[in-house]
């Protein structure tokens, strides 16, 4: 997504500085922004609070979507301590450059929340504190918590994007891409699809093109800062049904070979969330927000992508 | 690890409320107390029992600063952890969120170096807006809106329990976090940081109208000081208790309005209460209040041997007997 939005940015003349540790992300990605002469990237920490002030010198606004997000892989610690503590950093680079943030958050902070559709203002619901399946939610939780801290006592203007899960080009083909990601790279290869549980769960997908324009609308409305917006799309899918899709629209005959694997194997106490629909309204009333591209089309071009990245 | 009689404990938030009657049972139990506190919302009179003791020393210092508290650490074989800031809804939801999951962190990081016990003060705010009672300790967290600084509170504590929990599986750290379910008594803090009680006495006393948040009919288990300091205790000792999250709360169940009205006969006798409603929206900011609050006590009595003792009745009678002394001075 960073890369998506970098190079959407520099063609709306912004002067883009990036940062990135490489971690997870791929230098790749950004080679079509690197000749820009506008575009200046950094390999570098989100933790590291001096050089963030030193690179974010000339800047006017941070998009932070620097994250860790499963804490089952390579441990929990990690995941709360570069999501709070980088979350902080980057507030108090903004604090002392007197700029704003925009703050990539995740439709999983609405967690267990039966009633549907998720609007901005509906409660958080996340399960005991003894299960790590939780620690990714409630390190985004309290990074919001700390934006809204951080504009009441120093006056930092903040946005908080929720994203549902984000498909497309450049994502990653593992779980930490979504399930979309890893469903395509088994489709290709004619191997059965590992599904979470008996498959049965809603998710919202939005193509990245489409969260893309989220973002740059919300950038270009300066004077819409301080609100939360869900960043999401009209496309809820079961994720057997995805796999399903995905088995044919790669051109694959017949059904595809599943292989279940029970939360248990996941991690101790797994909770998985049975629905997860986002209510659009606020983002398609004040960002004039409007996602275009469907499940099936967007899944095509994320396959051709794969197809000629193998 | 089960804590023996002459062993060191280190008391964070030692001068405030809790912190103050739990080092002197500590100290009375025969324990060696090291009390710390910055001395932000504590005071040091909390402590005029116990200033002086053989057994007891006053560290005035921050939570925040790990090369103290790692110093301690190094003296101590336990770490009770109820340093906290509380009240985000005056303003200071930074201070909240910085205090409350800097202190817990580091208190997790000496213990991984030094292998020492740790209980950690967590609350029943956590529960949130859960509509479905009473909390059981594996009850889902309720959680409002980023733009309400009032969650702000639960939320430093819901993430300093994943801590806790992290640190416990992944190096080993023998932590217990217990909820505790609104404390009074003698030393409470005397504004709303103490909670409502100290407020009605307070009025009452004076003969002014109480203030009542909203209609008053939302209600809260109140647990008094003697029994959250013994849940606390057997927490301690208890080597079952490691790994355990645990509600200390009493599950007498009363509305605000009932407790105003209780407090007022206890301190004026039968003359007609006074009130004045107040109106969530004359709060700053924007603010939730949550309907009712009662803790399942079920684990309490089955890993720590412990049920509250003491009824609303028998709880307020000191109190009010304490507030009237500290009042008249």
């Amino acid at each position: 997504m960073g890369s998506h939005l970098s190079r959407a940015l520099l063609e709306k003349g912004f002067r883009v500085v990036s940062l990135d540790d490489f971690s997870h992300g791929n230098p790749e990605n950004i080679s079509d922004s690197i000749p820009s002469p506008e575009f200046t990237f950094y390999q570098g920490d989100v933790l590291d609070k001096n050089f963030l002030k030193e690179i974010s010198k000339e800047v006017d606004m941070i998009i932070h979507f620097a994250t860790y997000k499963i804490p089952r892989e390579g441990g929990s610690l990690k995941t709360v301590e570069v999501n709070t503590k980088g979350t902080e950093t980057i507030l108090e680079v903004a604090k002392e450059r007197k700029i704003s943030v925009i703050l990539g958050s995740t439709d999983d902070v609405y967690g267990k929340n039966p009633e549907l559709p998720f609007s901005e203002e509906s409660a958080l619901v996340i399960g005991n504190s003894n299960s790590i399946r939780w620690s990714d939610a409630i390190s985004k939780i309290y990074s919001e918590q700390l934006c809204f801290a951080y504009q009441s006592a120093y006056q930092v203007p903040v946005t908080i994007l929720r994203f549902s899960i984000i498909y497309g080009p450049r994502q990653r083909k593992d779980w930490w891409g979504g399930p979309q990601g890893v469903f395509i790279g088994k489709a290709l290869k004619r191997e059965s699809i590992p599904i979470h549980g008996d498959g049965l769960q809603i998710r919202n997908f939005v193509y990245i093109s489409d969260a893309v324009e989220g973002i740059l609308r919300l950038i270009e409305r300066e004077e819409i800062r301080g609100e939360v917006f869900n960043i999401g799309s009209s496309d809820h899918i079961r994720i057997l049904d995805l796999a399903y899709q995905i088995w044919s629209l790669v051109g694959n005959s017949g059904k595809p070979k599943i292989e279940f694997i029970a939360y248990s194997d996941l991690c101790q106490d797994y909770e998985d969330v049975r629905i997860r629909d986002m209510d659009l309204t606020k983002a398609r009333y004040l960002l004039g927000y409007d996602p275009t591209i469907g499940i099936e089309e967007g899944l095509k071009s994320t396959i051709d992508w794969f197809r000629s990245n193998e | 690890m089960t804590l023996k009689q002459k062993q060191t404990v280190v008391v964070t938030g030692a001068a405030g409320f809790i912190g103050s009657h739990l080092s002197e049972l500590l100290i009375q139990k025969g324990y060696k107390v090291i009390g710390l506190d910055n001395l932000s919302h504590g005071i040091l009179q909390n402590l005029s029992f116990i200033l002086g003791h053989s057994q007891f020393e006053f560290i005035q210092g921050d939570v925040r600063d790990f090369e103290l508290l790692l110093g301690l650490g190094r003296r101590v074989d336990a770490i009770v952890h109820l340093a906290a800031y509380k009240i985000p809804r005056y303003g200071n939801a930074l201070e909240t969120l910085d205090v409350n999951v800097k202190g817990i962190e580091n208190v997790l990081k000496v213990s991984q170096e030094v292998r020492c016990r740790v209980i950690f003060a967590s609350t029943s705010d956590v529960y949130g807006k859960n509509p479905n009672l009473p909390y059981s300790e594996n009850s889902d967290f309720y959680m409002g809106s980023p733009q309400i600084q009032r969650w702000s509170y639960a939320i430093s504590k819901i993430l300093g329990e994943h801590l806790c929990f992290i640190y416990g599986k992944e190096h080993g750290v023998p932590m217990t976090i217990l909820r505790y379910f609104g404390s009074y008594g003698p030393r409470q803090n005397l504004t709303w940081w103490g909670g409502p009680q100290s407020i009605f006495i307070d009025c009452a006393l004076k003969n002014r109208p109480m203030p009542m948040h909203g209609d008053g009919l939302q209600t809260r288990s109140f647990t008094y000081i003697q029994d959250t300091i013994e849940g606390s205790l057997r927490a301690l000792e208890r080597r079952e208790a490691i790994g355990k999250v645990i509600n200390i709360g009493n599950i007498e169940e009363i509305t605000i309005l009932e407790l105003g009205k209780k407090i007022w006969k206890f301190v004026c006798g039968s003359e007609e209460p006074q009130i004045e409603f107040i109106p969530y929206r004359q709060f700053p900011g924007r603010y939730e209040d949550v309907r009712r609050r009662v803790p399942d006590i079920r684990l309490a009595k089955e890993i720590l041997g412990f049920t509250p003792r003491a009824s609303i009745d028998e709880g307020l009678i000191p109190t009010i007997e304490w507030q009237r002394g500290v009042t008249k001075r």
